[in-house]
């Protein structure tokens, strides 16, 4: 694996762990290296000094991501998280993340926490975004 | 160079049909198509339901995302960006081919085998009288063509209150296919509030779809694999290529692909015709007595202008404006999703304020699960890992409305020929399309009507997307029918023939002076069927 493909496919690892919380596999990074060669060019500085923060400081990830979907929602960012996604969901190991489940009714807590958490971490992520030039 | 009976431009909905009709009677037809091709992906989708792909599928993210990932969308929302690696073929060659500029409206043409029908969503409806008049059609003669199209292609519906805008008069249907629990809860909802949903003008129903589900004319019924947008394998869903491959296998019948017709010229009692070969582009030349014109409403335009060398006219064009509805029905969330079923539409819901069957504004309700679910994930104004949670828990309660509104001619709505030297041809159309205030105030009106009497349903619009002009792809009348020679250049006689023309038809939309928004292509094919069957008399 080249340089590139190393920093790709390590990209790809920290983006997994975000989605999904679970590691990404061989074929999952092979294919993301592979996608991202195409979906990132020709974009603005700025828009890439934002992805590469979020993915050297992964904790930084899900408030930026939350920023820039209200913001900015094709953004490097947003597009990389984007083909992870399509990658991690067309992969037979991952694919039961994506699929519709039966669930309690007392699941509708979660669901709101998910959401309360998702508006706190868009606020978080419009901050860094002033600090990010 | 051999003349030939008739050639046919276009194999899409219309073309097929035409071509069906002209064969059947024993003409020597010579079709000219682009007729790209997916020979990779559908060839790769294993014949098994969506959930056991998913589950073992290794290979399942080349036909589900494509091989350069480009199904996949990139920036904003845009006409054909739901289309699957299969289905991209859609659009191969279309930009090189196509060229267009606008501000704003971004039309969808194909030069697929099989053209847009390809990909079309399978719904049939019937026009009404008053609907057929105003499109400048003979309702006694489209009743007669709608049912020989209907016979062709087979339809499965539901004899309910939607009957009467979907197959109302046509013999034949088969079942529908098993209501998906989603919308049964939209369903019995409807059943509990009919009379006075009725009275606001709204009835609900099931679509006539054409999808078999019983085998029927060598073809076999749906297997309800869920795998719709992926493939053709059992051929339960029609699509032009299937008749047109049928007709390959008779005498009387060639099909030239990669073929871009460009001109034609009448001369000495014949149609001379120029096309591209669209691998070389070599010009090819081609005769016939009679032409029809079948490569869609945009596709006719641009070779009629051309041929004519008219690069000042402005045609006029009619789109049904579009706009979407994402939906949660409560009741629905939370829960998983039976394997068999299928991605067509599940339920269409008219709005015929008059009780007239005229001016009728059309819905189609649509579940959501073999497109993936990053697709949604996008839309949503969360983070990613968030809307993950979130979207996995709403899926099965999640109902996409598509709105389609009726549309008629105004000078806010043309297009016109204009130089391009990068294209093949030298040439591009220019499409300019807006609503007036008057429009865009039925259409707004119309929207809260529909988003009332989903919430009364228990389905809750969480959002209003309007993908913008031209994403509806129901596209009609660049050259209006008008009786006799009027003194416009670009016409056509009720019979399809272009104005100044001997022997030159169009079968496509080109003729139809008013755009209803019901389902459109069943009515093109019935008209195309007429316009062949003519010519054969």
């Amino acid at each position: 694996m080249n340089q590139l493909g190393t920093a790709a496919s390590r990209e790809a690892q920290i983006l997994s762990r975000y989605l999904l919380g679970r590691t990404a596999d061989r074929q999952t990074c092979e294919l993301y290296e592979k996608a991202t060669a195409s979906f990132t060019r020709g974009t603005a500085a700025r828009d890439e000094r934002i992805a590469t923060f979020a993915i050297t400081h992964p904790w930084s990830l899900a408030p930026l991501d939350g920023a820039l979907a209200l913001v900015n929602p094709h953004s490097v960012l947003r597009q990389k998280l984007l083909i992870a996604a399509a990658i991690l969901e067309a992969c037979p190991a991952y694919y039961d993340a994506f699929l519709s489940q039966e669930r309690s009714k007392a699941y509708l807590l979660t669901v709101m926490f998910v959401l309360i958490r998702a508006a706190c971490r868009a606020v978080l992520g419009l901050l860094l975004l002033r600090y990010i030039r | 160079m051999s003349v030939h009976d008739f050639i046919v431009v276009g194999s899409g909905a219309t073309g097929s049909m035409a071509a069906q009709t002209l064969a059947e009677r024993g003409a020597r037809v010579l079709m000219l198509d682009g007729g790209q091709r997916d020979d990779k992906y559908a060839a790769l989708t294993p014949r098994a339901n969506f959930v056991d792909i998913r589950k073992k599928c290794e290979e399942q993210h080349r036909f589900l995302l494509g091989d350069a990932f480009e199904s996949v969308p990139r920036g904003g929302i845009r006409a054909g960006a739901q289309l699957t690696p299969s289905r991209q073929v859609i659009l191969r060659e279309v930009d090189r081919f196509l060229p267009y500029t606008s501000d704003g409206f971004a039309p969808m043409e194909s030069l697929a085998f099989g053209g847009l029908g390809a990909g079309w969503g399978l719904g049939c409806c019937v026009f009404s009288d008053f609907e057929l008049r105003a499109a400048g059609l003979k309702p006694s003669e489209m009743r007669g063509a709608y049912q020989t199209a209907a016979s062709r292609i087979g339809i499965s519906g539901t004899s309910d209150d939607a009957e009467l805008y979907t197959f109302d008069g046509i013999s034949g249907i088969q079942p529908s296919v098993p209501l998906d629990p989603t919308c049964a809860e939209i369903s019995q909802r409807y059943a509990r509030k009919r009379e006075r949903l009725r009275r606001k003008g709204f009835r609900l129903g099931r679509p006539a779809l054409a999808l078999l589900t019983e085998p029927y004319d060598e073809r076999s019924a749906t297997q309800l694999r869920d795998m719709d947008y992926y493939d053709d394998a059992e051929q339960a869903a029609w699509r032009p290529w299937i008749t047109v491959s049928r007709l390959m296998k008779r005498p009387n019948f060639q099909y030239l692909g990669d073929s871009f017709v460009t001109h034609f010229k009448e001369s000495e009692g014949r149609v001379n015709v120029r096309s591209l070969d669209m691998r070389t582009l070599e010009v090819r030349t081609h005769a016939c007595r009679k032409l029809v014109l079948a490569s869609g409403t945009f596709g006719t335009a641009r070779l009629v202008l051309r041929s004519r060398g008219d690069f000042t006219r402005n045609l006029p064009f009619l789109c049904n404006p579009y706009t979407y509805l994402p939906c949660v029905v409560p009741n629905r969330v939370g829960r998983s999703m039976p394997d068999k079923r299928t991605g067509f539409g599940q339920l269409v819901l008219f709005h015929d304020p008059d009780d007239m069957n005229r001016d009728v504004a059309f819905a189609a309700m649509y579940t959501y699960r073999s497109l993936l679910l990053f697709r949604l994930l996008r839309e949503v104004p969360l983070n990613i890992n968030d809307a993950l949670i979130f979207m996995r828990y709403l899926l099965s309660g999640f109902v996409i409305v598509g709105i389609h509104h009726p549309d008629r001619f105004s000078p806010e709505k043309t297009l016109k020929l204009v130089e391009s030297p990068a294209s093949p041809t030298g040439d591009a159309l220019a499409f300019s399309y807006a609503l007036n205030a008057t429009e865009q105030h039925a259409v707004d009106a119309r929207e809260r009507m529909y988003a009332e009497t989903l919430r009364e349903l228990n389905a809750w619009p969480i959002k209003r997307v309007r993908p913008g002009y031209g994403s509806s792809i129901h596209y009609t009348g660049t050259l209006p029918f008008a009786n006799g020679e009027n003194g416009r250049a670009h016409a056509l006689d009720p019979s399809g023939r272009l104005h100044g023309t001997k022997n030159v038809f169009v079968a496509d939309g080109s003729g139809f002076t008013y755009l209803p928004a019901k389902s459109l292509t069943l009515s093109l094919m019935a008209n195309a069927h007429l316009v062949a069957e003519r010519l054969t008399r």
